[in-house]
């Protein structure tokens, strides 16, 4: 198991080492001089200069790319280019924001998701199946700013249950967890659909397997069987369609950051992607990628720990 | 406990299935009785309806079947069809439990073993603990080494022989009054499969069940069991004690079915010998006997209306003109 872990974690590093490599290249390919957008049209060649120096693009790409990555584990992001601030402080105001609706999405669509394609798999082609079938195709097509935006207008303005926009009093829990639950409805819903077809398909795989029809023989307690004997089983592939769908997750909560007016990771990488701001760009974009490598490294170990064979086939 | 000597008494079973085509007869007029510690043996091919009378017997046939209102299932006194679903849970698992074919896939492979074999005592109030001993003492039976340590172990840690002990020694938990064992040697190797029948007859003297005992080996039918009933095409066609029916077959498929038997083939042969002709399509049957259309000693009865069940001799019968024009 600690083999298998490090293995993991090895692999996750690799993946945020090439996505900045990326990035990086993205930055360079990019039309458009960053530092004459930046300083607009009336800076001197002198002025420009000095603002490539300052942000280090006047360096070849390599070193740039190195450079940063050296930086990165002394946990130097470099400072705004406007403000002066480093930019590790701002992330570490603003990343607790989106990860916590993150996680708020993800429950949404966790605890709708799954026990609707379980339901739909043990009542198959029934009315209900149906109905849950145009349910997710409808959660799936619907974009998730559409949701955000007439669940403000339903359940803020109109009702009036939920507070419509920010992230609540800092230090009053309950009234930061009142603002997370719209926001968090607007994230997860998509995925409620996905996780609900994917259940039901992996559900039926399973119940029709001999070890489930064995169980029957056997006479173990049906919820028994669909609850534990298969949903251990069926819940797999979910596990770890989750760990990837963590990536679509965080680039819902940007639009759901600015529908909201909620701070956050998103709302600060696409202020900053519009005024160049490269190092908030690439310290906003490095800790995006590292929550997604983070996910994927906790599903593989959820997998593992569900699956012995998993567990013990390293 | 019921007095008769029966364990098993199943009395003009008819199962069919509702598909797109129509309904598929897959059962027709199945009579069939396990007598009180006996082994009788199921033959047949593919398709002939073992799997579907297996399941109507633990009413865990698929949604889509219709079981004919005349039908009769008593299981020690008591018909299995009229049961609720609390009487059918006493009766999975505890009563009458099941080996299957594949010990590969029966098996749940993310539950530790002894897991899955406490599960099965959850109608009992024992501990945790009691149950877990139990298991073990029933694993150590079944010739699994060192069984208290791999009661936490997974089914992929086990070879298929290993697997299938497992599931022997889970069939037997409950100490039923009745075993079906289907086809449960057909996925292991020739090795493994005479050691599983050896530790199969072992056991049956130490737990006193009846066995149904379902293979397309006609050896091992004849090795282990006491009473043969061959089916064809969702039909008896012939049933009596395995020395009758391997000495003096009467309905020609047997025949043909003991020709076919690759143990019996003494000589070098270019081609094995097949029974010609496949099997009926169960949604159109033929007007007369089921068997006709592959019959080499049809004569004229046969295609005008089926044949019922004559004796011929004892507990010796078969559905075939021939013996009763004998």
């Amino acid at each position: 198991m600690l083999l298998y872990t490090l293995k993991r974690l090895g692999l996750a590093i690799l993946i945020v080492c090439v996505a900045m490599l990326l990035l990086l290249s993205a930055i360079h390919l990019v039309p458009g001089d960053p530092a004459g957008i930046a300083l607009g049209p009336r800076a001197t060649p002198e002025m420009r200069a000095e603002f490539k120096a300052l942000m280090g693009l006047d360096q070849p790409f390599f070193i740039q790319y190195f450079k940063f990555l050296g930086n990165v584990v002394t946990g130097d992001l470099g400072v705004d280019v406007w403000s002066k601030r480093p930019v590790t402080q701002m992330i570490a105001d603003q990343l607790p924001h989106t990860v916590a609706l993150t996680i708020v999405g993800l429950g949404w669509s966790m605890m709708i998701g799954i026990p609707l394609g379980c339901f739909s798999a043990v009542h198959r082609n029934s009315f209900l199946d149906r109905f849950t079938a145009v349910i997710s195709v409808g959660c799936i097509a619907i974009p998730s700013f559409i949701v955000g935006l007439y669940a403000l207008l339903l359940f803020a303005v109109e009702l009036g249950w939920f507070p419509a926009i920010g992230a609540g009093e800092p230090g009053d829990l309950g009234d930061q967890a009142m603002h997370l639950v719209l926001p968090g409805l607007a994230v997860g819903l998509g995925w409620v659909g996905y996780l609900a077809r994917f259940v039901r398909t992996s559900m039926l795989e399973v119940m029709g397997e001999n070890h489930i029809r064995m169980a029957r023989a056997y006479g173990i307690p049906t919820r028994r069987i669909t609850y534990i004997y298969a949903l251990k089983l069926a819940i797999l592939p979910t596990v770890a369609l989750l760990g990837v769908g963590v990536g679509s997750l965080i680039s819902g909560a940007v639009f759901a950051e600015i529908i909201f007016a909620r701070p956050g990771i998103g709302k600060m990488v696409v202020d900053a992607v519009n005024t160049r701001n490269y190092p908030i760009v690439m310290g906003g974009v490095l800790v995006t990628t590292m929550l997604f490598a983070l996910s994927t490294l906790i599903s593989d170990l959820i997998a593992a720990w569900l699956d012995p064979r998993v567990r013990q086939g390293f | 406990m019921s007095t008769s000597e029966n364990v098993l008494d199943v009395r003009d079973l008819s199962v069919s299935f509702n598909t797109a085509r129509g309904s598929l007869r897959a059962l027709r007029h199945i009579d069939l009785k396990v007598p009180q510690n006996k082994i009788v043996g199921i033959v047949g091919e593919s398709g002939c309806g073992k799997s579907t009378l297996i399941n109507s017997l633990l009413r865990l046939l698929a949604p889509n079947a219709v079981v004919d209102d005349n039908s009769e299932i008593i299981f020690e006194g008591e018909d299995v069809m009229e049961m609720g679903k609390s009487d059918l849970q006493g009766l999975r698992g505890q009563r009458i439990s099941m080996i299957f074919q594949d010990p590969m896939t029966a098996l749940n492979p993310v539950i530790s073993i002894g897991a899955q074999m406490s599960d099965i005592l959850y109608r009992q109030k024992l501990t945790k603990a009691q149950k877990r001993e139990r298991a073990a003492a029933m694993l150590a039976q079944v010739g699994i080494p060192d069984s208290v340590r791999r009661l936490d172990d997974y089914p992929h840690q086990f070879s298929g022989g290993m697997r299938q002990r497992i599931c022997i020694a889970m069939a037997l938990m409950m100490n039923p009054s009745l075993l079906i064992a289907d086809e449960p040697t057909t996925a292991l190797d020739v090795t493994l499969e005479a050691q599983i029948i050896h530790l199969m007859k072992e056991l049956r003297e130490d737990f006193e069940c009846s066995m149904l005992f379902v293979s397309h080996n006609l050896g091992l039918i004849a090795e282990l069991c006491d009473e043969v009933i061959v089916m064809y095409a969702g039909e008896v066609v012939e049933q009596g004690n395995v020395h009758d029916l391997f000495h003096r077959a009467q309905h020609p498929y047997t025949q043909m079915l003991l020709e076919c038997d690759p143990a019996r083939i003494s000589e070098t042969r270019k081609d094995l010998p097949t029974i010609s002709g496949s099997v009926p399509d169960l949604v159109d049957l033929p007007q007369g006997c089921i068997f006709s259309p592959r019959c080499p000693k049809r004569y004229e009865p046969c295609n005008e209306s089926p044949p019922g069940t004559f004796e011929v001799g004892g507990q010796h019968s078969a559905r075939c003109f021939k013996v009763r024009d004998a």
